[in-house]
């Protein structure tokens, strides 16, 4: 049972500190079974209540394992970490004595350390770091019980200060590995992004998603915001609804030539869990581990990204598409039956058109001069197998991928083979670094048509209906009723610039964080080491050589620690020295003091037992009497006190 | 006690005394200092070797930060609960005499020259520990306790003091030499009173003409330590006044106890059957002396009087401390 005790609600305090960075990717109602225990130990704390027995929380226990496996697929780390939440208050529940109590910080710990899988930008580490200072304070309240809880913070903080040279030495010299030791544990939420398919709608979703999906640092000149296509994926297949892959039949891009046209450019790929990577229109080179070019001029990795990369690229916007001479017969596909208005307006454009150039002018036309809407909330579509007619005749209003789609669909209704190309378009170019931020919102889809002469060519519909949308930003391609969110705050007031200005800021540190600090791997290691003098000739001789620096540094610092540690010397008291010196040589020949003696009671027996020595006696103790108790005496008044007793002889035993 | 105590240090442990020698205070310091992981520190450790291996297996950087803060934090905890126990100085410790199978209780005074206020516990080898929070540079009242075995002068080994401060993750022992002797009475064991005529009748017949317990004689007014089972209630009630019942016991039968009434009987065993005895005729308020071989406790009563016998009773064989 709980009584209402002061250590209790500091654990709770670090439980919820821990458990509330989780919530955005554990299940909701694991977030709402913690929620009450929560409340449920903070009432049981305040009021006394009874706890529940130790058999009925085993119970609990249990469900809360079947609950977390079940609500998250398994045994992926969103699992762990729902079970390590509700684990850490069923703990508290159960806080009986020291030990319930340590085993909950101890897990409030591993709380904290869950959410290094979910992202590593500065505000992560700047939070992470102060629920450990909090977790801290409630470790040492533990241990302390009558302590009052505000000092133990600041306590706490030395103490991470403190850790923190050792915390720089290990992070800087512990050798890193490429690669895992073995399989990773599966991560269950798909991070944000676009999945592998275009349907109606859901890169709408995205829109308003602010979190960066990359950010790109160019050799040169940055590109005109028009040309900024950034290419993921390309699909072909469409079932009525949506645009897939469909089968992969790609094959690598053969080496490239030379162009002077060529931009090359870095960037850092947030995890995605995907396996593309992001390149500008027309990527012509990539270089990174495991991953390559494909004929349709996506990048692929085999294995999904789930940490943040860094790759150099080079596109030429000028490129001709890759097989000109020939097109894939999946480029034509579609199904049998539906959209018969659509299929008939494509057949008539087509006929009235001398050719593929003008068709597609004349499709434009068409999105442009009709009242065409570009929107984040088009009215849905109903159910059935026409959404291309319910799209182009009755709702006329969506976002890029509608109109993508159906333009696709209209060129390969008409005899163009024709694909969808899904990534991001755009960027925001960062004042403070010099790199652009390409974030969700930006995300987009475009299509591509193969014509004779020209091979694939890109066409954006979307720029037809908002032009806005290439060359400015969502925002301003919107309907002003759909831009009165912050963001448009942020665009549109003076007072959202300067706060724009603050988020660049930020993003800028996080770029910088993230590549100074959370990319440190071998590499960055080997060069540090250059830099200390100590050149390595190959890689394998890196790790023992920074075992061994590592071991030294941890010792050097410990030296160090201890040193500040040491005990105080206490102050020698050297007229207390003399007068010790002075009984045992008095002891010595037989005269030993008596513990209730006093000094002069001391001299008087001294006396009465050998009259001989009393003169020098009386000399040497009232000078130590004068010494001791008449204020402190002169070091040099000191020093001849002890060369008295030095001198002094009593001889032999009586 | 021979010249350990340095007039004018401030050191408590200056006045702690071993085996005699005479010794500078800063030779305790000198101790060593034992330093282990607690189970929780053996967890905590697990726990790190878990991350580290999460922070490996994922190449994460944000991972190693944390284990190697973490543990950084432990690393540096060994050394302030090193430093708790090792800035302590303790003064000699006082104790009350107790009856051979109850708990001897030394109390003494622990100073820290550090601002921090560690949970310090404090246990005689064969001693429970007890735990007490220092007030950073106050002196802080503490105590630990023994049991008392056998009756005679209890003197206890070392004090270990132990601290877990300031994380709970490491242990850090030491033992210190405390200055401590608690004087143990034999145990009581009930059993008939036996009393034997003193040495010297003549010599007594006065002595005893305290009180007794057997008739009533008459009220006086009550004096302050007179017993409470004495007070005549009836009086005060009737508002006049305290009275104290005297009773008057045989007189000129002054009452002796000695080992030596009880033949037949080990003499450990005749020293506790005594202290029973003393005890009871104690709690009677009945004047009684101890002859114990060649010593003599005349007849008497009071707190003073039965300490004196008990104490006789405790050293009795010792050498006269």
């Amino acid at each position: 049972m709980i009584y209402p005790d002061r250590q209790t609600k500091p654990i709770l305090g670090a439980i919820v500190l821990c458990t509330l960075p989780h919530f955005t990717y554990i299940s909701p109602i694991v977030a709402a079974a913690c929620l009450l225990l929560w409340g449920y130990a903070a009432a049981a704390s305040a009021y006394a209540w009874r706890l529940p027995g130790r058999r009925l929380l085993l119970v609990f226990a249990g469900i809360s394992f079947a609950a977390a496996m079940s609500l998250h697929e398994g045994f992926t780390i969103e699992a762990f970490v729902a079970l390590l939440s509700l684990m850490a208050v069923l703990k508290l529940l159960e806080s009986r004595d020291l030990r319930d109590r340590m085993i909950t910080v101890i897990l409030c710990y591993f709380l904290i350390a869950g959410r290094i899988f979910f992202g590593d930008s500065m505000g992560v580490t700047i939070y992470m770091l102060l629920t450990i200072l909090f977790t801290t304070a409630v470790l040492i309240q533990v241990n302390q019980p009558q302590a009052f809880f505000p000092p133990l913070l600041r306590l706490g903080g030395v103490l991470l200060l403190q850790a923190f040279p050792f915390m720089l030495v290990f992070f800087l010299l512990f050798p890193r590995f490429q690669g895992g030791l073995w399989g990773r544990t599966h991560l269950n939420t798909a991070q944000t992004g676009f999945s592998d398919q275009v349907g109606f709608g859901n890169i709408a979703e995205l829109a308003r998603n602010t979190e960066v999906a990359f950010r790109v640092e160019f050799a040169g000149e940055v590109p005109p915001r028009n040309q900024l296509y950034w290419r993921g994926i390309v699909l072909w297949d469409f079932d009525g609804r949506t645009w897939r892959r469909g089968a992969s039949r790609l094959s690598p891009l053969p080496p490239p030539e030379a162009d002077p046209g060529d931009i090359a450019y870095t960037i850092t790929l947030e995890p995605h869990n995907q396996h593309w990577l992001f390149t500008l229109d027309l990527a012509r080179e990539i270089s990174f581990r495991q991953a390559y070019l494909q004929n349709d001029h996506t990048s692929f990795r085999w294995r999904p990204i789930t940490s943040r990369i860094t790759y150099q690229a080079v596109s030429n916007p000028d490129t001709r598409l890759y097989s000109r001479k020939h097109f894939p017969k999946h480029a034509l596909e579609l199904p049998e039956q539906g959209n018969p208005r659509s299929r008939a307006m494509a057949e008539t454009l087509f006929r009235e058109s001398g050719g593929g150039q003008e068709y597609i002018g004349k499709v434009l036309e068409y999105f442009r001069e009709q009242p065409f809407e570009y929107t984040l909330q088009p009215p849905p579509l109903a159910e059935g197998d026409d959404l291309v007619d319910q799209f182009l005749f009755r709702n006329r209003s969506g976002f890029c991928e509608h109109y993508a789609s159906s333009f696709a669909f209209l060129m390969r209704a008409a005899g163009l083979p024709a694909r969808v190309v899904a990534g991001y378009q755009g960027g925001e170019s960062n004042p403070y670094g010099d790199y652009l931020a390409v974030r969700q919102s930006d995300a987009h889809a475009w299509c591509e048509v193969w014509l004779p002469a020209t091979g694939w060519l890109r066409v954006d519909p979307t720029s037809a209906v908002a032009p806005a949308r290439v060359t400015g930003d969502v925002l301003n391609a919107l309907p002003a009723e759909e831009t009165s969110s912050l963001l448009s705050f942020l665009y549109s007031t003076p007072l959202g610039q300067r706060l724009r200005g603050m988020i660049n800021l930020w993003d800028f540190v996080n770029s910088q964080w993230n590549r100074r600090v959370m990319s440190y791997s071998a590499n960055e290691q080997s060069s540090f080491l250059t830099a200390l003098g100590l050149g390595i000739r190959s890689s394998e001789e890196l790790p023992p050589l920074l075992a061994i620096i590592l071991a030294a540094a941890t010792l050097i610092l410990i030296l160090v620690f201890a040193l500040f540690f040491r005990p105080k010397e206490p102050v020698r008291d050297l007229t207390a020295e003399a007068w010790l010196d002075f009984c045992r040589k008095m002891e010595r020949i037989g005269l030993p003091r008596r513990p209730a003696q006093g000094p002069l009671d001391y001299l008087r027996h001294i006396c009465q037992q050998r009259p001989d020595l009393a003169q020098n006696a009386d000399k040497l103790v009232s000078f130590y009497v004068r010494l001791r108790y008449a204020g402190k005496g002169r070091p040099d008044e000191i020093q001849s006190l002890r060369s008295l007793v030095k001198k002094f002889n009593p001889g032999r035993s009586a | 006690m021979k010249g350990s105590v340095v007039p004018g240090s401030s050191d408590f442990q200056a006045r702690s005394r071993t085996a005699g020698k005479q010794r500078l205070p800063s030779a305790f310091l000198r101790q060593s200092i034992l330093i282990l992981p607690t189970r929780y520190g053996f967890i905590f450790l697990a726990m790190l070797a878990a991350l580290l291996l999460g922070a490996v297996n994922h190449n994460n950087n944000l991972g190693y930060l944390l284990v190697f803060l973490l543990g950084g934090m432990a690393l540096v905890s060994i050394l302030h609960t090193r430093r708790a126990v090792s800035r302590l100085a303790l003064s000699p410790a006082r104790s009350k005499p107790v009856f051979a199978g109850q708990k001897a209780i030394f109390a003494f005074t622990v100073k820290t020259s550090d601002s921090a206020c560690p949970a310090i516990s404090f246990q005689f080898v064969e001693g429970e520990p007890t735990t007490f929070i220092l007030r950073g540079g106050n002196p802080t009242s503490a105590q630990a306790s023994l049991n008392a075995g056998q009756r005679g002068l209890l003197r206890p080994g070392p004090l270990v003091v132990a601290a877990t401060y300031p994380l709970g993750l490491f242990l850090a022992r030491r033992s210190l030499p405390v200055h401590a002797i608690c004087l143990v009475y034999p145990r009581p064991v009930p059993g008939p009173l036996v009393t034997v005529p003193g040495p010297d009748n003549r010599e007594n017949e006065g002595d005893a003409g305290g009180c007794g317990v057997e008739d009533f004689s008459g009220l006086e007014v009550y004096q302050p330590g007179d017993p409470l089972q004495h007070i005549s209630w009836k009086s005060y009630s009737r508002g006049q006044g305290l009275y104290t019942k005297k009773f008057e016991g045989t007189r000129g039968k002054s009452l002796y106890f000695n080992p030596d009434s009880l033949p037949g009987l080990d003499f450990e065993l005749r020293l506790s059957r005594i202290c029973y005895m003393i005890l009871k005729a104690d709690a009677m308020r009945a004047p009684y002396g101890l002859h114990l071989g060649n010593r003599l406790v005349k007849p008497g009563l009071g707190e003073k009087h039965k300490h004196q016998c008990l104490r006789e009773l405790a050293l009795a064989g010792h050498k006269k401390a």
